[in-house]
């Protein structure tokens, strides 16, 4: 089995993760998961994006993986009765009480060990599945011969992450968002303590954030050694970052699996995802420590790109015309490039506006206003549009 | 024998003020599978209890099982549930630090079924601690001054820092971000952030149920560490930290731009 796991924060993200090529979504409950501030789902949302999800044969993890404290077991009971009966595939806990509640319940449901627990050792392994658990979330700095050797010893289902946010800390242990600002990093407030800066009375300031993961150069050889699943951070993260993510993976999976990969192909994947995330990447932990080069040493001015064009919302094979929702400012005359799960990317130059009244304009520059493209190649419903920056060759 | 103090040796001059002492058990960083410590030992120099404080490895494991096979140990503290396996035969006293996650009753009590004692956690509150106390099946090792772990990492954060601005690298920082302090501290195996402040439960004998109470003076020197332990520490910094302020983690739409 060879998954490609996507997050979901809120509802619009589940129909893009699903239709963009994930195998399974994970999501947070409005209780008990550690994305406290994301929108995140209360049952009947749940509900319905699982029946979604099912009707499409993928599968939803449900994150139940705050570090409990007594006052916060009341309704955890209810709550995992609940997603039984909803028909979650896997609740994703790393606190021993709902492990053992999960199995007392006889849910029907797997349960993944959560990377807060920080798994690194076929022993620890052993101790998870001897309570039940069927798939262990490594923790992000699992290096390749700790995968091997957890694979060999325990059988386990192994995933891990391969993009996106990296903690500088091991999982689970950090508190500096306690320590600075009260809110609780193991129950879903972090504050992202390790994204700012250290005053050095004796020197330059101390940085300490890690550049994203991005597992693109190794995912062949995780494949090899047994990943069985594979997993993108970003439950907070917009519609077009999850599609673009997601998008990238899934091909760079099958063309994995079909050996069609290509060197040009592995290089405008990264360029792609480097590009979406405005941040730099890099493997971090599999094949060696990560040293300065794999960490930021000043404050980033995180600019907000503006790739993201417009989400299509329909197209006219008489007209040639695709409808569009705009999300950033265009114009005629751009290199745009179109993608979607069953449309290969094309780039195209813009000729053609319309507003809805099909008047001709020449710039889109209202946010989420709704317009006409002259477009002769066919695109589908949620296909997305975005800035040319870069083709594969 | 319970109420002891279990204190952790930071300093080699304390070892011979200690050796005589029968209220105390010292616990060794045990050198090469601890993270935050200045001074770590051999196994062969530890007589007591020992400390193994970082996350393993499956070949860390090994080793670590290879070197307890000549230990003249007590007993261990260990953070990895990896290093139950390893030591579940060994006729010693086996004590979970679970470094913040064992945070309720419900929890220590299943790992209290594999160890026979958890150090609780430094990031609940006072009345957390008298629940737990009072609700787990096995006494309890009670925190009472110690540098608080805030977070480790893999990372050798301040070799990066230094070979980033060709600096010259030193083991130990103190940084700050606005008037909250931290020190940090790395090993060759990683790096830890404390703050500056130690955390002191000063009301810490109210309270019954307790294995050993436990002291960690990372960074203390000697006439320091001999005075908190006479319950001493008017004349260093500390803190009641999470004692008497409970955390929060839903962040109201006001709450958002700290």
């Amino acid at each position: 089995m060879i998954e490609l796991l996507a997050p979901v924060g809120r509802k619009e993200n589940v129909y893009f993760a699903l239709h963009y090529g994930a195998d399974a979504i994970y999501l947070g409950g409005q209780d008990f998961s550690l994305r406290a501030n994301a929108q995140n789902f209360s049952l009947p949302e749940i509900k319905e994006t699982v029946i979604l999800a099912h009707e499409l044969g993928k599968k939803v993890y449900v994150a139940v993986n705050i570090v409990f404290h007594d006052e916060d077991f009341l309704h955890l009971k209810e709550y995992l009765r609940s997603l039984d009966e909803i028909g979650v595939d896997a609740i994703i806990a790393s606190d021993i009480a709902v492990v053992k509640l999960a199995q007392e319940l006889a849910c029907k449901f797997a349960v993944h060990l959560s990377t807060q627990a920080s798994t690194l050792n076929s022993n620890a392994v052993k101790f998870w599945q001897k309570l039940g658990v069927k798939r262990v979330v490594l923790a992000r700095e699992a290096q390749r011969e700790d995968i091997i050797a957890i694979k060999k010893d325990t059988g386990i289902e192994v995933e891990c992450f391969i993009h996106g946010a990296m903690c500088t800390s091991f999982s689970g242990k950090c508190i500096l968002s306690n320590y600075m600002t009260n809110r609780d990093s193991n129950r879903g407030g972090c504050a992202q303590i390790c994204r700012w800066n250290f005053t050095n009375p004796d020197g330059p300031d101390l940085t300490i954030t890690p550049k994203d993961l991005n597992m693109v150069p190794f995912i062949a050889d995780m494949i090899d050694i047994g990943v069985n699943s594979f997993k993108i951070e970003g439950r907070m993260r917009s519609i077009y970052y999850v599609a673009t993510v997601i998008l990238v993976y899934r091909r760079l999976i099958d063309q994995i699996l079909n050996h069609t990969l290509t060197t040009d192909a592995c290089t405008y994947y990264l360029n792609v995802l480097n590009r979406c995330a405005n941040r730099d990447s890099a493997p971090q932990f599999y094949d060696k420590l990560p040293t300065e080069k794999e960490q930021y040493f000043i404050t980033r001015e995180e600019v907000t790109n503006k790739d993201f064009l417009g989400l299509v919302l329909d197209y006219d094979e008489k007209t040639k015309l695709v409808y569009l929702e705009q999300r950033n400012y265009f114009k005629v005359g751009d290199e745009v490039q179109f993608f979607g799960p069953n449309t290969e990317t094309f780039s195209v130059k813009i000729t053609e506006i319309y507003d809805e009244d099909k008047n001709k304009i020449t710039v889109a520059r209202h946010p989420q206003m709704k317009c006409y493209l002259k477009l002769d190649q066919r695109v589908q419903k949620y296909d997305m549009m975005r800035l040319k920056i870069f083709s594969l060759k | 024998m319970e109420g002891q103090k279990l204190v952790c040796i930071t300093n080699k001059e304390i070892i011979n003020d200690l050796r005589d002492r029968k209220d105390i058990i010292k616990l060794y960083p045990l050198k090469s599978f601890c993270v935050g410590y200045e001074l770590e030992f051999t196994i062969d120099e530890i007589d007591d209890f020992v400390l193994v404080n970082r996350i393993l490895t499956n070949q860390d494991l090994k080793n670590l099982q290879m070197i307890l096979t000549r230990a003249k140990i007590k007993g261990i503290v260990f953070d990895d549930l990896g290093v139950l396996e390893v030591v579940k035969d060994l006729k010693i006293t086996k004590i979970l630090m679970l470094n913040h996650l064992g945070n309720n009753v419900i929890s220590l009590n299943y790992y209290l079924e594999y160890v026979d004692s958890v150090i609780i956690s430094t990031d609940i509150t006072e009345e957390e601690i008298a629940y737990i106390l009072n609700n787990c099946h096995k006494k309890l090792v009670l925190p009472v001054f110690t540098l608080v772990s805030l977070m480790y990492s893999r990372r050798q954060l301040l070799t990066n820092y230094a070979n980033h601005y060709h600096l010259a690298k030193n083991n130990k920082m103190r940084v700050n971000i606005k008037e909250k302090y931290f020190q940090i501290y790395e090993n060759d195996y990683g790096t830890v952030f404390y703050p500056q402040k130690y955390y002191c439960f000063e009301n810490y004998q109210s309270y019954p149920h307790v294995l050993y109470y436990f002291y960690n003076p990372i960074f203390l020197k000697r006439e320091e560490i001999l005075k908190v332990l006479a319950d001493d520490w008017q004349d260093l910094p500390t803190t009641s930290f999470l004692l008497k302020q409970k955390t929060i983690y839903k962040i109201k739409d006001g709450d958002l731009n700290d």
